[in-house]
């Protein structure tokens, strides 16, 4: 081989390597700007998707209330009325009117069971639809709801609250009132509690909200491992109520026994 | 005389650039992370494949073969590690096994005391096609936030700067001897920038690990 070949020869392999060399440094800087590209059309493509998800679930949470009011107003306007009426015209009818004792008595049970019938629909009708959140605030609410199911011979339920109440919208303090319900339901039905305490305090803009129990408290694997409807019904809309409100919820145990939820949202 | 003096320079520094990755690898001697582990033995194979020449010249050959394939073995155990995917396992699998076969023939035919410069151009295809393929999986995958800490793209990145750097060197080695004097400075510069990557996929472990999150491959 020649000098004139040698020197081609190393002309092409300086060339070369520098070839190789800038096609692989072009590759590198592709890959980190793709892939840079690729994730922020993948973040945002999810951002929309957790967007529309939000949006469906907060109609169908609007669905819910609605439906639960108009229920609530026929209850207390419709059937609530009429036992009203019928009430009235079972006061017209005196015991003493009646043929016999057997009359007389089966008159005064059956006013005693309308008395009854006519307070169980206000409850379910109050329940549905708690008039004291519109009127007087969440806090007071709250307070309503456990004097309500405190049962001094059986499960009490203690309230307590920190701090002067910030009135939310309409629409939040609903979401924050069917939270509290539904952990009081929990620990009724799941948790053998004897007590239950709820507390609400409203500190730096930021209003925390606690609900122990000193029942059986929860399976913290079983909890961590699943997600979604699989925790049960009651944990999952609390979930969804509470990421539509953007606060955060934790689920734990008390050292002592027993579970406790909190949940903290920014109220301004 | 100048090309002499400055090819030396770089070899030094080429050959104790080594002791970078090492001695970080060696911070991060409990790391659970297999890449890591599988990292630090080829490290150390370099490094014996490296300081060899300070101990005798004469058996510069017969390491620098067997360097080539511990080193095709390893690489490619990482890069079965790093797609965790069961066809390119198997496709990875065979090319281990040929290249062993491979080396076994050169060996029985050309001899082990001679520089087989076909092993080191055929892995450098081999890796850099993988490279490349890994390149690819990361992209689709979109699982790393930010590839620049992620210590598998930095090992990614030294392999292909290496073996692209060091392609032709390698194929023009064997079909011209006088490109040998080329050969040290040009490989010294590739083998210097592998070593100071390696040493920054094992910082960035080293990193993740001590803060308790992980940035490293699954």
């Amino acid at each position: 081989m020649n000098d004139a070949q040698q020197s081609d020869f190393i002309l092409t392999l300086f060339i070369g390597t520098a070839g190789m060399l800038l096609l692989a440094g072009g590759i590198v800087f592709f890959v980190l700007f793709y892939q840079k590209r690729m994730l922020k059309s993948k973040i945002e493509k999810q951002e929309m998707e957790a967007n529309y998800q939000k949006k469906l679930l907060k109609a169908t949470i609007d669905s819910q209330e609605k439906e639960r009011e108009r229920i609530a107003s026929e209850l207390h306007d419709g059937v609530g009325a009429m036992l009203s009426t019928v009430k009235l015209y079972l006061n017209l009818l005196s015991p003493e009117a009646s043929a016999n004792q057997e009359d007389a008595e089966s008159l005064t049970d059956t006013k005693g069971l309308l008395d009854d019938t006519i307070e169980t629909v206000r409850g379910i009708s109050k329940e549905l639809l708690p008039k004291a959140l519109e009127m007087s605030g969440l806090t007071k609410a709250v307070e309503e709801l456990c004097d309500k199911i405190d049962n001094p011979k059986g499960l009490r339920v203690r309230f307590a609250e920190e701090g002067a109440e910030k009135r939310l919208e309409k629409e939040k303090e609903l979401l924050v009132y069917r939270i509290i319900q539904e952990l009081i339901n929990n620990a009724i039905k799941h948790s053998q509690a004897q007590k239950i305490e709820v507390k609400i305090g409203w500190q730096n803009g930021t209003l925390n909200l606690a609900v122990m129990d000193d029942g059986v408290g929860f399976d913290m694997d079983e909890v961590n491992q699943r997600s979604g409807k699989d925790r049960g019904i009651g944990l999952y809309t609390i979930e969804n109520r509470a990421s539509l409100l953007n606060a955060d919820v934790d689920f734990s145990n008390n050292q002592e026994g027993g579970a406790r939820i909190e949940l903290s949202m920014q109220v301004g | 005389m100048l090309l002499g003096s400055i090819s030396s320079k770089l070899y030094y520094v080429s050959v104790f650039s080594v002791l970078v990755p090492l001695t970080i690898f060696i911070i991060n001697w409990k790391s659970r992370n297999s890449l890591i582990r599988l990292l630090g033995l080829l490290v150390i194979t370099s490094a014996l494949g490296d300081f060899v020449p300070f101990i005798s010249a004469r058996i510069v050959p017969i390491s620098g073969n067997l360097y080539n394939l511990f080193q095709f073995l390893l690489l490619g155990l990482i890069f079965r590690r790093l797609f965790d995917n069961q066809a390119i396992y198997k496709v990875i699998n065979i090319l281990m096994v040929g290249y062993i076969l491979l080396c076994v023939i050169q060996f029985l035919t050309v001899g082990i005391a001679v520089r087989i410069e076909s092993l080191r151009y055929s892995s450098a295809f081999i890796f850099i096609t993988l490279s490349l393929c890994f390149y690819f999986k990361m992209i689709k995958d979109l699982e790393v936030e930010n590839l620049l800490k992620y210590p598998a793209f930095w090992f990614n990145t030294a392999i292909l700067i290496y073996f692209s750097g060091n392609l032709f060197i390698y194929i023009f080695s064997e079909m011209l001897p006088q490109t040998h004097r080329f050969y040290m400075p040009i490989n010294a510069v590739f083998n210097s920038t592998k070593n100071l990557f390696f040493a920054y996929a094992f910082w960035l472990n080293y990193k993740s690990e001590r803060v308790g999150f992980k940035l490293s491959v699954r």
